[in-house]
This record gives C-alpha cells, structure tokens and sequence, in this order.
C-alpha cells in the first residue's frame, strides 16, 4: 500500500514539476519553523518571562529588619561587598530555625553545607565543587539578595538512590528457617552512583552529585540516573510543544560532593525541607 | 544507468583538478517523495540536536525580568553608602546574635544514621566521637500481615529516662523475627537481661540508645530502631547526658 502511494505521489510529481518545486520549498520551510518553534516555546519565552519570585514581605516574619532592605541601592550592593548576602544569608536561616524539622543552609561563599535541626548545626559538610546557572548574574544585586533572603523548599525530588532503604523480609516460619536468613548490616548500596535533585519553589532548582566516580560505581546506575532525568526533561518539553504553552524554565544550582556526604545529606532531609542558599555576589 | 548518471552530474574544477562531484541531481526527482517519507525521521533528528542544545542554549540567553515590575526596593544617593554600611553591620550582629541562641551549649548528642557514627558534645565542644549501629531498613511482615518497620527516627529528641543494667522486654516482633510464636504480654519469656549492656537512656516511642553483645556489628545498619553502643562510649553518653538532653538523629 505505501509502495502504491509512494508511486502516486512520485508520477503526481513528475507532471507537475511546479507543485514539486513549491511544495519541497514548503517542507523545508517546515522544518525550519520547526526549529524556530522549539527555540521560542522551550529557549527564548521561558528564559524571558523568568522572574525571580520574591515572596510579599508584609506575609513574611515581623522581625525581619525590612528597613535595612528598603534603603540600600544596587551600587551600595556592590561596593559592600558580601555585606547584603550575609545579612540575606542570616535572615533566611533564621527564617529556617523558625521550623521544628530539618533544614539546610548552602553557603557556595564559604563552600559547605550545614544540617540543622531547629536552627541548631548539627553536621557540615564540605562542597568540593559547584556550579551556578548564568541567569544569576542577570539580576540586579539588590534583587539578587532579597531573592536569597526567604529560604526554599522542597517541592519535589528526584535521585538515583533510594530515600529508605527498605529491605523487604517475610517472617520466617520457624527457627530453622530465622536461622538461615542472612544477616541485616549490608545495604548494598556501596555501588551506587549519588545524585540527586530537588525542585525548590520560587522556580529553582538545587542538584547535587558525587564529585568522582570510582572504579566500584556501577556504570548503570548512572545512565539509569541520567536516563531518567532526560526523559523527565523530554516529557515536560513535548508537553510544551503540543500545547505550545510556556515550558517552565528552572536556573540550576550544581553542587559535587564527596559520596558518603552527599548520602548523609539526601537520607537525612526531609522531604519539605526548607533550604537557605548563600551565594557569590558576583 | 551510466550516462544518465553523467548527465546529471555537477562536475567543478579548479586549478588543480577536480575539487567537488554533485551527484545529488542524479536523484533529484526521487528526492522529495524521499523527504516526504523521511520527513518523521528528519524532524525527530532535529528535535533531537534542539534537546541536546537546550542546555547550552540557555547559557546564551539570559535575560532576566525582576520581581514582576513589583520593586520592593528604593534606589538611594550614593553617599550614604558609609551610613548604610554601618547600619547593614549592626543588623548582621543583631542577627548573629538571635542566631546565637539557637546554638546549644548544654551536652548533647548527634547520630548519624547513615554513616552509623555519634559525636557527643559539651558546651558546644566535641569530646567523643565513634561507632554506633541503627535501624536496619528491613520490613518485617508476619502471615498475618502484620509489618514491623526497622528505622531509627530522624530529628529532635530529648532524653526521656535512664536506667542502669536494663532488662529488655521484647516486643512481638523479637519473636516474629526468630520464627518463635508470641507469648502473652506479662508472659517470663518476654524479659532477657544483659542484652541491652550496662545502661539504656529512653528518648521516646520505645526507642533506647543501650548496650550491645554484637559489638562486631557496630558501624552497620543492623537494630530495629534503638541506637547501639559501644560499652565505653555508652557509659561517657550515660554519664554526660541528663534527662532532657537533646538527641540530633540525621
């Protein structure tokens, strides 16, 4: 049936070397439409219309200094130095120790990570690396610090390890059989590829990976990790595609850690945690 | 096939011979119903080179809108700059300050779940640091569907109550675990001495920081929920920590 169509077409064509012409122009034409349709939808409209969210101040907590905020301008920003996202720094993590759970504070100025349990620090750990998306530098300072003053939380997450462990064990009939189970102590997790990411609200998103992959870590968890992340990402791009409504565009702040730390940090946050970030003024 | 082939064929030269051969033409009739059939193809090939481009895409363009037009901040003179400075350094100590009270300078203890390690702490100081083995992960689940969940909680907890030479009661689940059928709850069976070691400190919910006989095991995941200790470090968290203490389990 195709081959009787494919024929149809190429004697329709051969008559009619005009509506040829026209249409191999109209199908080249299409195809850089094409291109130029997914830059807009997905590049260019959502890079755009990005707005750095800052939460109305008259909802946010009564002891925060706003004074301070209202009179500084985007040269003093500059000229104080860190001074503006020291300060923005303390009051989100005041903010954060408002909360009985346990949050985070990401200090890419000092390069570490702070676990806290009601404003209390209880573990830090040591960024060996990061990277920042290129739109910070966009915003004023001014903006940028009252951006980083409220902290963040997590909306969702996603990772190439469990959250639990959990190791599913049905009860043993009798003792024979208890004696002949295997020993609990070995996750098996040792294998593992660390990463992962959590979709913060105010439209951010906060990754973070094992600084070095070693000879023991299993190449498919990494490609299952990133197959993942791919696909996720080419499900909501398709998404925007067809209904060519606006793709949601989330700047990325990467951060690399050693294994075992990154692990303590994704086992032990919670699941709506709130996270402060500090980052360079410039 | 040959001359038709050479007649539609696009031969440049330059200087030194033959430089480029255009057989394209040969099928140039063919080549739209070709496109047409390869058109999905050519298009996911495209989308495939934009997905893979996206990344970099964004690093090119970045212009950033501010806070919806809704500009929260006034644009002040330039030189206030050393008044606003002084004004922005007595807030930071303000806020350090408020901070500060947050910081826990009574003895205390941080155990980490994953690393199964413990640093106990005393006027913010750490003085002993080690081992120690948690929650499992394992799911029991007995015929009856009844399920039994092996995990040390995570957060802030306070010590409840301390005991010296603890008696354990075994829960149902001890018995499930051995393939033993559970005895009634005041029954003898339930009460084992010695297991727990020299001292047990309660933060709660029947969760216990004690002793171990399986001291090989410290540094693993293996408990059903209580913290295990060594007996040197157990005595040293006995001793340091009161009733009401705090607990950082992460």
């Amino acid at each position: 049936m195709m081959n009787g169509l494919f024929n149809k077409i190429l004697v329709y064509f051969r008559n009619n070397p005009k509506a040829y012409s026209y249409t191999f122009k109209m199908l080249k034409a299409l195809l850089f439409a094409f291109a130029a349709y997914y830059c807009l939808i997905i590049i260019v409209l959502p890079v755009m219309n990005y707005e750095f969210m800052i939460p109305d101040h008259k909802d946010g907590n009564p002891e925060r200094d706003f004074k301070s905020y209202d009179l500084i301008s985007n040269s003093f920003v500059e000229s104080s130095g860190d001074l503006a996202f020291r300060e923005a720094f303390l009051l989100s993590r005041l903010e954060t120790a408002q909360n009985d759970t346990m949050a985070v504070a990401l200090d890419l100025f000092d390069s570490t990570v702070t676990l806290m349990i009601q404003g209390m620090p209880v573990h830090t750990i040591r960024v060996t690396g990061y990277e920042v998306s290129k739109i910070f530098d966009k915003i004023d300072p001014v903006n940028k610090a009252y951006f980083f003053s409220w902290p963040f939380r997590i909306e969702e997450y996603s990772s190439s390890v469990p959250k639990v462990p959990v190791i599913v064990r049905k009860a043993p009939g009798d003792t024979i059989e208890a004696a002949s189970l295997p020993e609990p102590g070995h996750l098996e997790e040792n294998h593992y590829y660390v990463a992962f990411q959590f979709k913060l609200e105010r439209k951010l998103s906060l990754m973070f990976e094992q600084d070095s992959i070693s000879g023991s870590v299993l190449k498919k968890t990494i490609r299952k990790y990133r197959y993942h992340q791919k696909s996720e990402k080419k499900k909501s791009i398709n998404s925007a595609l067809i209904r060519a409504g606006p793709y949601e565009y989330l700047p990325e702040i990467k951060i690399k850690l050693n294994r075992s730390d990154a692990l303590v940090l994704f086992r032990a946050i919670p699941d709506n945690a709130n996270i402060a970030i500090r980052i360079s003024p410039h | 096939m040959m001359n038709r082939l050479t007649d539609k064929m696009k031969i440049r030269f330059n200087l030194h011979g033959i430089q480029h051969v255009r057989v394209s033409h040969v099928f140039q009739r063919h080549r739209f119903p070709v496109l047409l059939f390869s058109l999905p193809v050519i298009v996911y090939i495209l989308y495939v080179i934009l997905f893979n481009l996206t990344p970099a895409l964004y690093h090119v363009m970045f212009h950033v809108r501010s806070s919806g037009g809704k500009d929260p901040i006034t644009v002040v003179a330039d030189d206030q700059s050393d008044k606003l400075i002084k004004v922005k350094e007595i807030h930071i100590k303000n806020l350090e300050k408020a901070f500060g009270k947050y910081k826990n300078t009574q003895p205390y203890l941080v155990v980490n779940t994953t690393e199964n390690s413990f640093s106990l702490y005393n006027r913010g100081k750490l003085v002993r640091a080690g081992m120690c083995s948690t929650g499992s992960y394992i799911l029991l689940i007995a015929g009856d569907e009844k399920k039994w969940k092996f995990e040390t909680p995570k957060g802030l907890f306070r010590i409840q109550g301390k005991t010296e030479t603890p008696v354990w009661k075994k829960p149902d689940w001890a018995f499930v675990e051995e393939g033993l059928p559970v005895p009634p709850s005041f029954s003898h069976l339930r009460y084992e001495r010695g297991v727990l070691g020299d001292y047990a400190l309660s933060i709660g919910d029947g969760y216990l920081i004690h002793g171990t006989l399986y001291k090989r095991l410290l540094g693993m995941p293996v408990t059903h929920g209580c913290i295990r200790m060594d007996d040197e470090d157990l005595e040293a968290v006995y001793h340091l920590l009161g009733i009401g203490s705090k607990v950082y389990i992460l």
